[in-house]
């Protein structure tokens, strides 16, 4: 059990003391419950993985720790480049006190992590997916209570999240996971509860999809305003041009097939296939269409949307819900 | 922490096996990276040993204060070296490690003494061999009093870690303390007396040298080396402790106050 009580954080930058990254965080994990973090980038997953690690302490408020508590994996942390995946991977046993057995530990590590050859090599010479291997195992070979991952699965390939998914399932009745990810599909597949970080608040949520859809709906209103914004400071051309240099960056509005209602990805699962469209407003007229894969990003990133001219009757700017029908309606015919 | 395991440890039974972790993974990220790194660390006093030892061949002098120069600047560079490379190493031990804090077993505090150990180790090893090496050219560094030439290294050892516990916390505050170490170290090699005899500064400039407490260990060490040695009056080796001790105080004690704003990154 993990008792979080009241736990405000703020960092020290150059200019004296930032905003609070938390602010009045409560909640308690029970035991055996695995738990997802979502919220937007910089909203405090990091830091609150942190906190509950034990790395940092917080500038108010208590972090309870009832059992043992990995710590954070996280990218490059824990891990010295100019040393072996071997070295490291000894240093871990022997800080956590495992002196005597570190052949036994080293075996298994080596296996986890299949890293071959290159596991005596410096890690400053492993990928981003090597190294979150490394981590995983490494945390894998002891036995802790809470398991907390900082985004490392999102790195590894298919073959590799597969044998972590095994080997975590196979703890399961003893051991659980407090976890961040930007993979629906990773916290959907790991996690039962959810907490959703937004502006400093923590939301508990007994599961992970009504987490995952009170992230996805204030994500799609904050790019809302923000493009509205846009569109109503400058001219149509200007703004044209704006939204199309955002494009990349994921979408304007995410539009289903079957609408906003019901999650994403239980949607496209039953047709069978992953189709997420994207539409966007452009100028005050046209409507771009293309296909985005399950997390949300392009398919082919450099491939323009297909336009659609469409002339909203009163001549405004379309609100959510008459874009999203217009869309609905451009895919019907499409087919 | 608050871990309620089965099998607690204690806690000093985790700091000894945290020390003895980055122990190990210090001897080996020292020793062992980059090319012959360990040939480096023989090879940087001896180029000043050599240095130093032309110059003086050149103004032909063949004695410092009645014994013989060679010695002299022997055993004042490598006293010199023990509180400069304890001193320079440590004070990065915090930054260089802040990735191994993710563990929240080891602390800050763990890696300055864990590489302050290992740098007076490294250091006793080099001197050993550089004297050793001396004996077989025919010049004598065997020591008369052993004893008091440990006790003056000790000491160094000491104020190079007081040193270093207080700059690894400085440094991390306010990073142009850093800048201002680099410079203040080039002095400080001068009023050491260790290229020329404290001796011959005029008082009442000597005695100011003299509150520089590195002055005392270099001087304890040749005087240990040789008893007949002309040293400076005023040698006081328990200014160096004195001054080592109280450093070491000071630095634990910001560490214990800092411990979580050099955790923080």
């Amino acid at each position: 059990m993990i008792i979080v009580d009241d736990v405000y954080k703020r960092y020290q930058t150059d200019h004296g003391p930032g905003k609070w990254v938390l602010q009045g965080v409560s909640f308690t994990i029970p035991p055996k419950v695995s738990v997802g973090l979502v919220g937007c980038n910089g909203a405090g997953k990091s830091t609150l993985l942190r906190l509950v690690g034990g790395v940092d302490t917080p500038n108010r408020g208590s972090v309870e720790r009832c059992c043992r508590v990995s710590w954070p994996m996280g990218f490059g942390g824990g891990l010295q480049g100019a040393l072996t995946g071997r070295q490291n991977a000894k240093f871990v046993c022997r800080v956590h006190g495992h002196e005597d057995d570190i052949p036994d530990r080293l075996a298994y590590i080596q296996d986890f992590a299949d890293l071959g050859e290159s596991f005596d090599e410096p890690v400053k010479t492993y990928s981003t997916g090597m190294k979150s291997r490394l981590q995983f195992g490494l945390s894998l070979a002891f036995n802790f209570d809470v398991y907390i991952s900082d985004e490392v699965t999102a790195a590894g390939d298919a073959f590799f999240k597969e044998k972590a998914a095994t080997a975590f399932k196979s703890l399961a009745d003893h051991a659980s996971l407090i976890m961040v990810s930007h993979g629906v599909g990773t916290l959907r597949q790991f996690c039962t509860a959810g907490i959703w970080l937004n502006e400093g608040h923590a939301y508990w949520f007994d599961d992970i999809s009504d987490a995952l859809k009170e992230y996805k709906k204030s994500q799609l209103n904050h790019q809302m305003d923000n493009l509205i914004r846009k569109q109503t400071s400058k001219n149509q051309e200007e703004a044209a041009l704006e939204i199309e240099k955002t494009k990349l960056i994921q979408t304007a509005f995410v539009v289903l097939e079957k609408g906003m209602s019901g999650s994403p990805e239980k949607v496209c699962h039953e047709e069978g296939e992953r189709i997420i469209l994207a539409a966007m407003q452009i100028g005050m007229e046209l409507v771009g269409v293309w296909q985005l894969d399950k997390l949300g990003y392009q398919l082919k990133p450099n491939v323009t949307p297909t336009l659609i001219k469409y002339s909203p009757p009163h001549k405004k700017h379309m609100d959510f819900y008459e874009l999203h029908s217009q869309c609905v309606k451009i895919i019907e015919n499409a087919k | 922490m608050s871990n309620s395991m089965k099998t607690a440890r204690t806690p000093f039974s985790i700091t000894y096996s945290v020390w003895k972790a980055l122990f190990l993974r210090e001897a080996v990220s020292r020793l062992s990276t980059g090319r012959a790194a360990w040939l480096w660390l023989l090879l940087e006093p001896l180029f000043q040993i050599v240095i130093m030892l032309s110059i003086y061949a050149v103004i032909r002098m063949r004695t410092v204060g009645g014994i013989n120069t060679t010695l002299w600047l022997m055993v004042g560079l490598l006293a010199f070296f023990m509180f400069k490379r304890t001193g320079t190493q440590t004070q990065n031990a915090v930054n260089s490690n802040k990735g191994l804090f993710t563990y929240r077993q080891v602390k800050p505090v763990d890696t300055v003494l864990v590489r302050a150990t290992l740098e007076g180790l490294i250091t006793i090893l080099v001197a050993a061999i550089l004297f050793g090496g001396a004996v077989l050219f025919g010049i004598n560094t065997l020591p008369v009093d052993p004893l008091s030439v440990l006790e003056a290294f000790f000491g160094l050892w000491l104020l190079g870690l007081g040193f270093g516990l207080m700059a690894s916390v400085a440094g991390e505050l306010i990073p142009e303390v850093e800048k201002i170490i680099g410079f203040m170290m080039t002095p400080l090699y001068f009023v050491s007396g260790l290229i020329f005899p404290i001796t011959i500064i005029p008082q009442p400039y000597r005695d100011w040298v003299l509150l520089n407490p590195v002055v005392h260990g270099v001087e304890a060490a040749r005087l240990g080396f040789a008893p007949y040695y002309h040293a400076v009056s005023g040698l006081s080796i328990a200014y160096l402790y004195g001054f080592s001790l109280a450093s070491i105080f000071i630095g634990l004690a910001l560490h214990v106050r800092f411990a979580t704003r050099l955790i923080s990154q």
